[in-house]
């Protein structure tokens, strides 16, 4: 009939079974429940009653018990406590456990292997993982594993994504190429006409007959170096013209600083968002949304440090500055070098591609400002490749002295 | 009324308030499960029988063979075959 409940829950240490005899069960057990004290299953016979508690809780369950006048005696004991406590004179296996831990924690201090997976020069990204400190027997806490992505990623040759993490005591470099530009052969015929309206200074043709002469004018769209060739015998062959067609030409550019103007300077409240490090992953130590408007991002990383030892984790710092408006007043020499350092940026920004042969500047003092009115005299390629579309036979008129087919002739 | 009053009243309101759930998994065939919140003290216990002391009542709890458990402070769990449930009024 009577059916006991051997598996005994919620007591992860192990547990003890006990059962006592005579004595007030009712209140020794309304005692250990105003104490918090767990017992399990509970089953109560005639004269004796038996439970289960946790191996800590059993000394307290004795001394309740015996103020209550029951007598109390323990019974199976079993659980991880007691397994410990049963190994416990045994110093090579605790010795053994020790090192075991020991040496999993020492291997994970430390590379032990680096692996690379992707079609690269092992020598080539060896190397790179080497100057950024990623090499066999050196400390997981000072690789530089974001530096290692980025030369890979710039110095490996067609290399569209790099990722190194450290899992452990293991270094895995993953690198992906990208898929190269397939070679199409083209050999389609072309003219090559001016991109723009300039006066030729030189020119170099490779193939095509070019039909226009040093200091001639062009507009564009004129025809400077034709892809029709006649070849002597009445007929004509089309060719894939190419040259280098060096233009000169003016351009007039405007440049205004005011005395008095409103900018926006990044020097307003900052907000700092700070993150956890680890690896790859970063951990948010804010609650809510990153972010501000109207402010300037900047990031700054910096290695934890726990009682002066760095660690794993790196501390990132996303601050935002807000931007305030600020009304300047600027001298006149203010003035002119912030002329000069727009028509700078100008420059480098547009004119790059080419010379510079001639700058003449014109300064316009105004109430307000200076204006700077810039005349460029520039150089450059003029050459503008355009298929030749085959229903258009048209023989252009080339001048018998710059007939050419094949090879370089400077002007 | 001072704060530490207050606390005090609200504790005492809440150890009044007594909750008893009776949950049968799979029929009552299969046994059932008690499990009572705020008890004050367990008045008689026995194979079958057990009384339970809540605010203001008393529980009876009859049953074949029945098995009691404690899971921290007033919280009890009584499994087993419960053929009856009786609420009497105390002097509590």
């Amino acid at each position: 009939m009577k059916k006991k409940n051997d598996k005994v829950k919620g007591l992860r240490m192990g547990y003890v079974k006990f059962s006592g005899l005579g004595g007030y069960r009712g209140d020794m057990l309304s005692e250990l429940l105003e104490d918090g004290v767990p017992v399990r299953n509970i089953t109560v016979s005639d004269e004796e009653i038996s439970g289960a508690v946790s191996p800590t809780d059993y000394f307290r369950v004795s001394e309740t018990a015996r103020r209550h006048g029951v007598r109390i005696k323990a019974g199976e004991r079993r659980g991880l406590y007691f397994t410990l406590r049963k190994y416990r004179t045994r110093a090579g296996l605790c010795v053994g456990a020790l090192l075991f831990i020991l040496v999993i924690a020492l291997w994970q201090t430390s590379v032990r292997s680096i692996t690379i997976e992707g079609d690269a020069p092992r020598s080539q990204v060896m190397q790179i993982l080497d100057e950024c400190r990623i090499r066999l027997g050196a400390s997981t806490d000072t690789l530089e594993i974001s530096k290692a992505e980025h030369r890979i990623l710039a110095e490996v040759e067609d290399c569209a994504w790099a990722d190194v993490s450290c899992e452990g005591f293991r270094v895995n470099v993953r690198i992906v190429k990208g898929v190269e530009k397939p070679e199409m052969e083209e050999n389609a015929p072309r003219n090559i006409t001016a991109a723009r309206s300039a006066k030729i200074v030189r020119q170099i043709p490779r193939m095509g007959a070019s039909v226009v002469e040093n200091g001639s004018g062009v507009n564009a769209g004129d025809l400077l170096v034709s892809g029709t060739v006649p070849d002597g015998r009445d007929h004509v062959m089309f060719v894939r013209a190419d040259a280098e067609i060096i233009g000169e030409w003016t351009e007039t550019r405007e440049f205004f600083v005011p005395y008095n103007e409103t900018i926006s300077l990044a020097n307003g409240e900052k907000k700092v968002f700070k993150y956890l490090v680890y690896g790859d992953d970063e951990y948010p130590l804010f609650t809510g949304k990153a972010g501000a408007e109207n402010s300037l991002y900047t990031e700054e990383t910096s290695i934890l440090k726990i009682g002066g030892q760095p660690t794993s984790f790196k501390i990132k710092s996303g601050i935002y500055t807000a931007y305030t408006s600020q009304d300047i007043t600027r001298s006149p020499d203010d003035v002119l070098s912030e002329l000069q350092k727009r028509k700078l940026d100008f420059e480098e920004n547009f004119f790059s591609e080419y010379e510079i042969t001639n700058a003449e500047e014109r300064f316009y003092p105004q109430d307000d400002g200076i204006r700077l009115v810039i005349d460029y005299t520039l150089q450059g390629d003029i050459a503008k490749p355009v298929p030749i579309e085959m229903g258009d036979m048209t023989m252009p008129e080339t001048p018998e002295t710059s007939e050419t087919s094949e090879g370089g002739s400077d002007g | 009324m001072s704060v530490r009053e207050r606390l005090t009243a609200l504790e005492e309101l809440a150890a009044k308030k007594s909750t008893v759930t009776f949950s049968t998994d799979g029929g009552l065939r299969n046994g059932g499960e008690l499990c009572i919140e705020n008890c004050r003290c367990i008045k008689e216990l026995d194979d079958n029988f057990i009384v339970l002391s809540v605010y203001g009542m008393d529980i009876r709890v009859s049953g074949a063979p029945l098995c009691l458990e404690n899971f921290g402070v007033g919280s009890v769990k009584i499994t087993g075959y419960i053929h009856s449930l009786t609420f009497e009024e105390n002097d509590q």
